[in-house]
């Protein structure tokens, strides 16, 4: 197997024990994220924190097992957005903007709109939706607090439109599947991120955030198999006549 | 407990990996800056133009929405031709016409289009709908090639074309990709086409694979796949090789059809070209590409 020859082992170790250092020293003194920030403060802090830990998971599944995704890191936003709406109520806004987009997406495609204004449409749609379900928890009683904000609607927006391009060129199949991964990539980095033991551990050391960097540049060099490949190939891997 | 024994017999065949392509292949070979003149099928059609090599040639090519109002003349002109996204891949947003009809146009699947679903076609494809990376696109109006009597029994409602794999220089492996019944015209694997190895020797097919699976008839025509000799495969393999210098790239993916009346016609050029070329040969490409790399040491150079 070639390989070029990069610094990239000197640069993953230079990281590792600057990250490790810097954890030693500091010992049991207070973290470098204040205690006492105000809760939107450290919610945002705490996103900002997780964000590198969600692509880094992104990675993985793109580059070990080899799961497709629409868009590379909307998975990592889309997790993340889980956590901040109450994990179920997430998960169902998210599956009725994208079924009611998907629907909007088909009548659209009767008005023969250019592309950023279907879009903007979409996006509009998908607006209305969220704003009616704040509305509507509000007045039972349990509002959803400034949580909305963070579900990534453009995000939303740019699957539909990617679901049905898809759809209409690889067939209905291929986008399920595409969809299916991409939803399959959110749960595991939302079962990651809600982790408390994580969040904790980001938060009182982001020093972290060093080894998280090392493993993305140690991933950026792995040229093995994915796992999807193994069943790609499998004929290859047949005893050959 | 299979897979571990898998990866390491794979290994051992010298299979590619995406991974490994990518880093041994595209970012060892394919400089980033030389990636516009594959990535936008008009610039690689004015290179074949300026050094020569046969290209389907271009009837028109629109730009802007508001240029779409033209399009029916254009289309009137030349109602045999392809559209096509100057920045696609794998096939996407290609349509083939076939002729014109009182109603619309006639395309090769049978069906027709009206001008009105042709140009929102076009619009959706100016926009980006269908070109890497979601980017404003430009869409070319082509001559349609079609397919050499000698691979007619093996091609369904489309034309078929040879994928060159070509190495510093060097064609490493090679594919017949045919047009399937799935595929709605375009011989990309990715839509369901057939893609058939090939003896770069002989230029003639050895194996097939379609939807990932080896087959040894065309699903459509019944008709068997191996041990077809390619027409013009000297002139595909010139045009491969000489597509590759032009580009500078050093792990480049070649498209040539050979036409039933023009001969070896080049398509485009890949600076990411896919795996199933080592499923369709049934050969893992690590171990041809180090052939190639020991043959350049040595400095013996085969034409
Ligand atoms: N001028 C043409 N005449 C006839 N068929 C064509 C023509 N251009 C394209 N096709 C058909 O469409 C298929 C795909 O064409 P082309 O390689 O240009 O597209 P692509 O989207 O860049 O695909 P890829 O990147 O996978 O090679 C060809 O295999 C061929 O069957």
């Amino acid at each position: 197997m070639p390989r070029l020859r990069t610094p990239t082992l000197g640069v993953v170790l230079a990281l590792v024990s600057l990250a490790g250092l810097i954890l030693f020293v500091r010992g049991n003194s207070p973290s470098f994220v204040p205690t006492d920030l105000p809760p939107s403060e450290r919610q945002l802090v705490e996103f900002l924190l997780l964000l590198p830990l969600a692509a880094l998971i992104c990675c993985v599944i793109r580059t070990v097992i080899g799961l497709h995704t629409f868009g590379t890191f909307a998975p990592a936003l889309l997790g993340l957005s889980f956590r901040e709406v109450q994990s179920l109520a997430g998960v169902f806004i998210l599956i009725v903007v994208l079924s009611v987009g998907w629907m909007t997406r088909r009548g659209l495609a009767r008005l023969n709109l250019l592309q950023v204004s279907r879009s903007a449409v979409l996006l509009s749609v998908a607006v209305m939706l969220l704003l009616a379900y704040v509305l509507l928890s509000n007045h039972r009683g349990n509002p959803v607090s400034g949580a909305i904000p963070f579900l990534p609607l453009v995000i939303v927006t740019a699957l539909v439109e990617r679901f049905w391009t898809m759809e209409e060129e690889d067939g209905t199949s291929a986008a399920l599947r595409t969809m299916g991964a991409t939803m399959l990539t959110s749960l595991t980095v939302f079962l990651f991120v809600r982790w408390e033991f994580i969040v904790r551990s980001m938060v009182d050391n982001p020093e972290l955030l060093g080894f998280v960097v090392a493993a993305q540049i140690t991933l950026g060099r792995y040229t093995g198999f994915r796992l999807v490949e193994l069943y790609r190939f499998r004929d290859l891997a047949k005893d050959q006549p | 407990m299979w897979w571990p024994l898998t990866a390491h017999r794979l290994r051992s065949r010298g299979v590619f990996g995406m991974n490994a392509r990518n880093v041994g292949g595209i970012l060892r070979h394919n400089p980033r800056a030389l990636f516009p003149i594959v990535d936008d099928k008009l610039k690689l059609i004015e290179i074949c133009q300026r050094i020569g090599v046969p290209t389907p040639a271009v009837y028109a090519v629109f730009e802007r929405h508001g240029d779409l109002r033209h399009l029916r003349e254009v289309l009137d002109a030349h109602p045999d031709c392809v559209i096509k996204p100057a920045r696609g891949s794998s096939g996407r947003g290609i349509v083939l016409l076939t002729g014109r009809l009182p109603a619309g146009y006639l395309r090769n699947n049978g069906s027709t289009s009206t001008i009105n679903e042709l140009r929102r076609h076009l619009s959706d494809l100016l926009s980006g709908m269908y070109s890497l990376g979601g980017r404003p696109d430009r869409a070319i109006i082509q001559q349609r090639l079609t397919t050499h009597p000698t691979l007619e029994r093996i091609s369904y409602r489309g034309t078929p074309d040879v994928r060159v794999l070509v190495y510093r220089g060097e064609p490493a492996m090679a594919m017949l990709r045919l047009p399937t019944l799935e595929s709605n015209g375009r011989a990309n694997l990715h839509q369901g086409g057939v893609g058939a190895g090939v003896d770069i020797g002989t230029g003639r097919t050895t194996r097939a694979v379609w939807r990932g699976r080896s087959i040894d008839r065309h699903p459509d025509t019944g008709e068997p796949l191996a041990k077809r000799t390619i027409p013009d495969w000297p002139a595909i393999l010139l045009a491969a090789k000489t597509i590759a210098r032009a580009t500078g790239l050093g792990y480049v993916g070649v498209d040539v059809v050979p036409d039933a009346t023009s001969g070896a016609m080049v398509l485009e050029a890949n600076a990411r070209p896919g795996l199933a070329i080592q499923t369709a040969n049934g050969v893992g490409l690590g171990k041809v590409l180090e052939r190639i790399d020991a043959m350049m040491e040595s400095g013996s150079r085969v034409a």
